[in-house]
């Protein structure tokens, strides 16, 4: 009974979100504030409905009730409890409620941190959000229910795939909803704005931390995502620009324009169109994102078309969002309207040259994930677009706007002159210069020096940034500490994935008992293998005892499982550093004592997700800015 | 129904939630836009001084700034037209709280009525009598329905049944002795129970148990149980023609396709063989050196047992002989030979070719647990073999998992050089079908069964994917796999499992039922496999118990009248008289009987679903039947040569409720 108590939640949360979106709208309408003022307790309502539909999910999962579908499907006795709780949101219909529940928490995060904002204007935005919310809810419980029951309870479950057996995965989706979820409130914003005709001040300043938050949590999923991809799936690799990825990663190049565009808007009241614009295509690439993961189109169009019933909601749900906002958009385009100039050098041009420079990166990934996809539905063949692809677009893309990131906040606003850029940053220029080439000798790699190049350029450019600040009237904020912060973050990203890209070394090779295998003056020794069993998988553990310079430092363990349900699996073990990871995956058993293995050598490849972690940081600290705790007196 | 008070007070509460707030309204804050708007531009005014100062704009671009923030500032004045937002208390909203309640009464009933498979509402009922996963709750909710409906046969029988899994016999006793009582010509009852009886005295059947299972035959002569347990019984007492004709006859009964013909073939043939016992040889006695790795010997406790076994290397996977003894007393190896040999009709001498298994089992049981790790030789000639050596350091896998694309690359590289390597043919074949590409994984499955027959666990997982192919449906040849890995190992869980769901899909519920009825004393106790079939079992029984709820009124009354001739030529103390109806068209099996002696005879007897033979198939369910009367000598389901017999035309129950009969 209880999981059907679960699906009558859901019903609730659902009846509830209806509520939100017509009682205030006509509280709004008929000016009956008793209404208007419902869309909170509404809203707090359904979030509470969720969260105890999403309880019994999870319920259901530790204590094996494989009656349920999505748990039989899912999961099986012999899977670690941790694993249990995680694979909730292991599969379609849980991570559709996780979604669901993300996206109600956002809400009331907004219903309860906006003691800043007029109530009309939260009222409003509530309302939006609770029409996505009816959207979502709607999908789940008329395409993907969690709950339904199996007619014969199996034996036993399936398993959650092993590849979801991991710590990374239990927190990667949930960070990653949040972000992709948080982008609905500055969507929010934005629309409750066009409805109310009123694109003020306001909005524009209450949505920036809002942003800024959907955004840290965005890049914080993508960078766990990639963390996970590379100690898991054995390769060494962690980036793939695989369909899924670029999901995510759409959206947060929107979303770092929307963030640079709104400090425009905000301070300037210029780029008003691009803000709205670039809010709307944020959150539109959140849904389709989901419409790409969750329709099974990216596995194959045909099973899409097999079982359109999940794709085709989303998509209606999809063109319904995005055709209803830019028709708003167009319908209050006037409003929109700003007599606020710039000249061609400022500090404005250098955020517009941002903005396109982004929009653009997010369009040559949106143009490579999408185009196999359209050939393939209109059966004009197969074709693959891959790594070599995103690197001949992307990168060319990109380097412009890391160059131009740190020059603009030198610019002045509205208008500066090259000789006065000029007189400020030439030392700068020249250190730059200088380090640079004292860097010649360390390589004569082209892109390890280009990386090394605008590592030098960040970073000086950022120190020197600083210490003006701080010789400057006043402390420094933390919104400008957080800008720092990212900006050094984006630095530290380019150096560890150029170099490791450039410098790492694999060796796929085969070794006997006690052989050494030395890379970069690291001795790999094959020790042997022993087999071993855990609770729902047993296998092999290799084991290799590294040395440097002919003295121990690490005993590395690979391993191969094999789960209950038969499906296999690698454990790559790596000695990680700052400077360096060594890593080793077990292959198969050869004759004799022999087996393969990959062993790997990479060097700052922790520098990717150490950028990644200053850029989430950063975020966090410009969010919480103190010019957020502006007091409006009465 | 206690569900729906959930949902109702759950929607009630809610709207009690939100009544509350109509009544107690949020005090919100007492900003507005343009209060907002106002302060907000004020602060604009003071960063751009700053900017001013950190010589981030300049004179000329300032000025200008300061006025287009003016002009922005008096633009969004002009747009703010509402009233400062004020909460209006006296707005009476006794309308919106009545129109709340109802409709989030109304549509999350709806709703929920809408959206809820049927099955999802079924299941409802019956999780009010098995609710929760444990055995023991279980038990504690049958109890509790059967203190509400102590009349409940069938539901004493379950309770039995439950017991019995549970190992405790006696209970079990109980619950069968009071299911029998309630209804004596239930077949499974009695068929159970004497199982259960005969179990308590160490698996004899003398006594009780026997007089049960007679009485289950005489209800119905051609249950294949109680014929099973027949033959059990005569070959208990050594009567081996006996029991070779009982099994013979429940050979004949099993139909060309049932799982469980081969086993019963077994079963004859070694009875017949019985007759001719095999003189014992010590020739061919086989040496096991079993090798166990430290590893595993530290990981196991000492008691925990060793078992070596030989099985036929092709066909049924039963040990032919079999050393057992606990890891404390094992020296490294172990001798097997005809002395060691299950069956006397069966010697070790006698196999040819055989695979020998070494198995450490913390239960010892004779299926193979979780937990257990065994390790199989290859099949090898038993002649010229006197000993073997087994290592029981797992063997490494085939294959190196890689992300999907590289592990089909690696596969397909590895079977073609080696073609035979059955695990990368399954593996290859998963692999396919987890991106797609089912023709060819269904190929690949085919090349690894072809490689390995008679591999039972390749049949069931072939079996297994395939049916997830035609979304999850048995029919065709997933069915085929599973009776074939079912004639190879008729006791095997996973494919008897399969065997029901197939019985299922194709609406033959009482196949089902028996099939997982069987199925069940092979699991493991309180397993949460075991478990949850029986919940299948009870959400079975309730769904399909509905249409064979016994009606009883309904009796038809069968007056027979014997030709004085007739009963002057026959003993009347010793002849039977069966009255029995059968569908008029069909099969010709008893739907209900009563069978007596002709001295016991009164010259009527009334058929009811009381006296139906199988609890699915009730007398009051069946639409047009023929009435018979038979005199035999014998008693015998079958008609006898000297057997006198009559029948009437076809009738229906509806419009008849007594009918006569002449024999003459």
């Amino acid at each position: 009974m209880l999981v059907e108590v679960g699906h009558f939640s859901l019903i609730l949360a659902l009846a509830f979100a209806l509520l939100q979106v017509s009682l205030p709208t006509m509280g709004i309408i008929k000016n009956n504030s008793a209404l208007t003022q419902l869309a909170k307790p509404l809203l707090w309502g359904q979030f509470f409905w969720i969260v105890v539909s999403f309880a019994i999910l999870m319920n259901a999962f530790v204590v094996d009730d494989f009656s349920v579908k999505y748990v039989a499907n899912n999961s099986n006795t012999e899977l670690p409890d941790i694993f249990k709780i995680s694979a909730v949101w292991g599969a379609h219909e849980g991570s559709l409620l996780l979604w669901a529940m993300i996206l109600a928490g956002w809400s009331v995060a907004v219903s309860i941190f906006s003691k800043r904002l007029p109530n009309e204007v939260i009222n409003h935005i509530l309302i939006v959000l609770g029409v996505i919310s009816i959207g979502f809810l709607l999908f789940l419980l008329m395409t993907s229910n969690p709950f339904e029951r199996l007619d014969i309870v199996p034996l036993q479950g399936r398993e959650l795939n092993p590849l979801l057996q991991d710590f990374g995965l239990i927190i990667h989706p949930p960070m990653l909803y949040m972000g992709y979820v948080g982008l609905a409130v500055p969507f929010a914003f934005v629309l409750s704005s066009l409805v109310r005709g009123q694109l003020d001040s306001t909005w524009l300043r209450w949505s920036r931390p809002w942003t800024l938050i959907a955004w840290a949590f965005l890049t914080f999923g993508i960078t766990l995502g990639s963390w996970w991809a590379y100690y898991e799936l054995g390769w060494g690799g962690w980036w793939f620009w695989d369909p899924v990825e670029n999901a995510s990663f759409m959206p947060w190049l929107v979303a770092t324009a929307l963030v640079h565009s709104l400090s425009v808007s905000e301070k300037r009241g210029a780029f008003k169109h691009w803000t709205v614009l670039l809010a709307i295509s944020g959150f539109s690439l959140s849904l389709l994102g989901t419409f790409l993961v969750r329709s099974g189109i990216l596995t194959s169009v045909h099973s899409f078309a097999a079982d359109p019933a999940r794709g085709l909601f989303i998509l209606v749900f999809l063109i319904i969002v995005v055709g209803s906002s830019l028709a708003l958009y167009a319908w209050r385009a006037n409003l929109m309207r700003s007599s606020n100039t710039f000249a061609p050098l400022s500090r404005e041009s250098a955020l517009l040259i941002n903005n396109i420079l982004f929009v653009a990166a997010m369009l040559s990934v949106f143009l490579g994930t999408l185009y196999p996809l359209l050939l393939d539905s209109l059966g004009l063949g197969k074709i693959s677009v891959g790594a070599p692809y995103f690197d001949a677009v992307f990168i060319p893309i990109m380097i412009p706007a890391v160059l131009v990131m740190v020059i603009g906040p030198f610019l002045r606003w509205k208008k500066d002159s090259t000789q006065r850029v000029g007189r400020l940053l030439k030392n700068v220029w020249i250190g730059v210069a200088l380090l640079f080439l004292s860097s010649l000798y360390l390589t004569d790699n082209i892109f390890v020096l280009l990386a090394v190049f605008l590592f030098i350029w960040i970073v000086l450019h950022s120190l020197v940034l600083l210490i003006q600040r701080f010789r400057q009237k006043g402390r420094p904020s933390t919104a400008f500490i957080g800008m720092i912060l990212a900006h050094i973050g984006i630095a530290v990203f380019l150096l560890g994935a150029t170099v490791t890209t450039q410098y790492g070394i694999e060796k796929d090779i085969k070794m006997e008992l006690n052989e050494t295998v030395d890379i970069e003056g690291y001795q790999f020794t094959f020790k042997g293998v022993e087999s071993f069993s855990h609770q729902n998988y047993q296998g092999h553990k290799g084991v290799v005892d590294v040395a440097y310079g002919g003295e121990y430092i690490t005993t590395l363990e690979p391993e191969k499982r094999q789960y209950v349900t038969g499906m296999p699996m690698t454990e790559a073990s790596i000695d990680p550093s700052l400077y360096r990871d060594l890593y080793v995956a077990l292959g198969e058993s050869l004759e004799g004592d022999a087996w393969s293995l990959r062993l790997y050598y990479k060097p700052l490849i922790r520098l990717i997700w150490l950028g990644g972690l200053f850029i989430v940081f950063g975020a966090l600290l410009a969010a919480f800015d103190r010019r957020y705790r502006l007091r409006v007196k009465s | 129904m206690s569900m729906y008070i959930w949902f109702t007070l759950m929607a009630s509460l809610s709207a009690v939630w939100l009544i509350w707030f109509l009544y107690r309204p949020l005090q919100g804050n007492d900003l507005n836009l343009q209060k907002s708007n106002i302060a907000l531009g004020k602060q604009r005014q003071a960063e751009l001084q700053q900017d001013l100062e950190r010589d981030l704009i300049d004179e000329s671009s300032f000025d200008q700034a300061q006025d287009e923030i003016t002009q922005t500032l008096a633009i969004e004045l002009n747009q703010t037209t509402s009233d400062p937002y004020t909460i209006n208390n006296n707005q009476k909203n006794h309308g919106t709280s009545v129109f709340v309640l109802i409709f989030l009464l109304v549509f999350s009933f709806l709703a929920y009525d809408a959206l809820t498979p049927e099955k999802n509402e079924k299941t409802n009922s019956l999780e009010q009598q098995v609710a929760s996963l444990t055995l023991d709750e279980s038990l504690i909710k049958l109890k509790d329905h059967l203190d509400k409906n102590p009349d409940d046969a069938k539901s004493w029988q379950m309770l039995g049944l439950s017991y019995f899994e549970l190992d405790n016999l006696n209970e079990s006793l109980k619950a069968y002795e009071r299911s029998y009582q309630l209804d004596k010509g239930n077949v499974r009852t009695l068929v159970e129970y004497a199982t259960t009886l005969a179990r308590l005295k160490s698996g004899s059947f003398v006594g009780r148990p026997t007089e049960l299972v007679e009485r289950a035959l005489s209800i119905n002569p051609n249950s294949i149980d109680a014929i099973y347990l027949t033959g059990l019984i005569a070959a208990n007492q050594q009567d081996f023609v006996t029991a070779e004709k009982q099994w013979k006859q429940a050979l004949m009964l099993l139909s060309l396709t049932d799982p469980n013909r081969q086993a019963m073939q077994d079963m004859l043939e070694q009875v017949q063989s019985m007759n001719a016992p095999q003189p014992r040889s010590t020739k061919n006695s086989l040496m096991v050196d079993v090798i166990i790795p430290e590893a595993l010997m530290r990981e196991r406790s000492e008691n925990d047992y060793l078992m070596v076994y030989a099985k036929a290397a092709v066909g049924m996977p039963m040990p032919i002989a079999i050393e057992k003894i606990h890891l404390k007393d094992f020296i490294g190896r172990v001798i097997l030979s005809d002395d060691n040999s299950v069956m006397p009709s069966r010697l070790l001498s006698q196999a040819k070719k055989i695979i020998v298994v070494a198995r450490i089992s913390q239960t010892g049981n004779a299926m193979k647990q979780s937990g257990d790790v065994d390790f199989a030789s290859d099949p090898f000639e038993l002649e010229g073999t006197s000993r073997i050596s087994l290592d029981m350091t797992p063997a490494p896998e085939a294959g190196d998992p890689l992300p999907t694309k590289e592990s089909i690359q690696s596969l397909e590289q590895r079977v073609k050089e080696h073609p035979k390597d059955v695990e990368s043919w399954a593996l290859l074949g998963y692999s396919y079908i987890s991106i797609g590409k089912n023709k060819a994984g269904i190929d690949a499955y085919s090349q690894a069964r072809e490689l390995e027959p008679s591999n039972v666990g390749l049949l069931i997982e072939s079996a297994s994917i395939l049916a997830q192919l035609q979304d999850d449906q048995f029919r065709g040849e997933p069915i085929k796999l599973v009776n074939q890995a079912l004639k190879l190992d008729p006791n095997n869980v996973e494919a008897l499992w399969r065997l029901g769901l197939y019985q299922y899909q194709q609406n033959t519920v009482n196949l089902a039922i028996a099939t997982w009825e069987r199925t069940l004393p092979l699991m493991t106790s309180q397993s949460s496999a075991k478990i949850a079939l029986m919940k299948t079992l009870v959400m079975v029984k309730e769904r399909h118990s509905k249409v064979v709820q016994k009606d009883e009124d309904l009796k038809l009354v069968v007056r027979v009248d014997i030709d004085q001739d007739i009963l002057k030529n026959r003993p009347q103390g010793d002849d039977f008289i069966m009255v029995y109806v059968r569908a008029a068209s069909g099969m010709p099996i008893p739907i209900a009987i009563e069978k007596l002696r002709l001295k016991d005879f009164k010259g009527q007897v009334v058929l009811s679903d009381n006296n139906s033979v199988m609890p699915s198939r009730l007398l009051s369910q069946a639409d047009k039947i023929i009435a018979i009367a038979r005199i035999s000598k014998t008693g015998k389901a079958i008609k006898q040569a000297d057997d006198i017999e009559t029948r009437s035309q076809p009738f229906s129950l509806k419009n008849t409720a007594k009918i006569n009969l002449n024999i003459k």
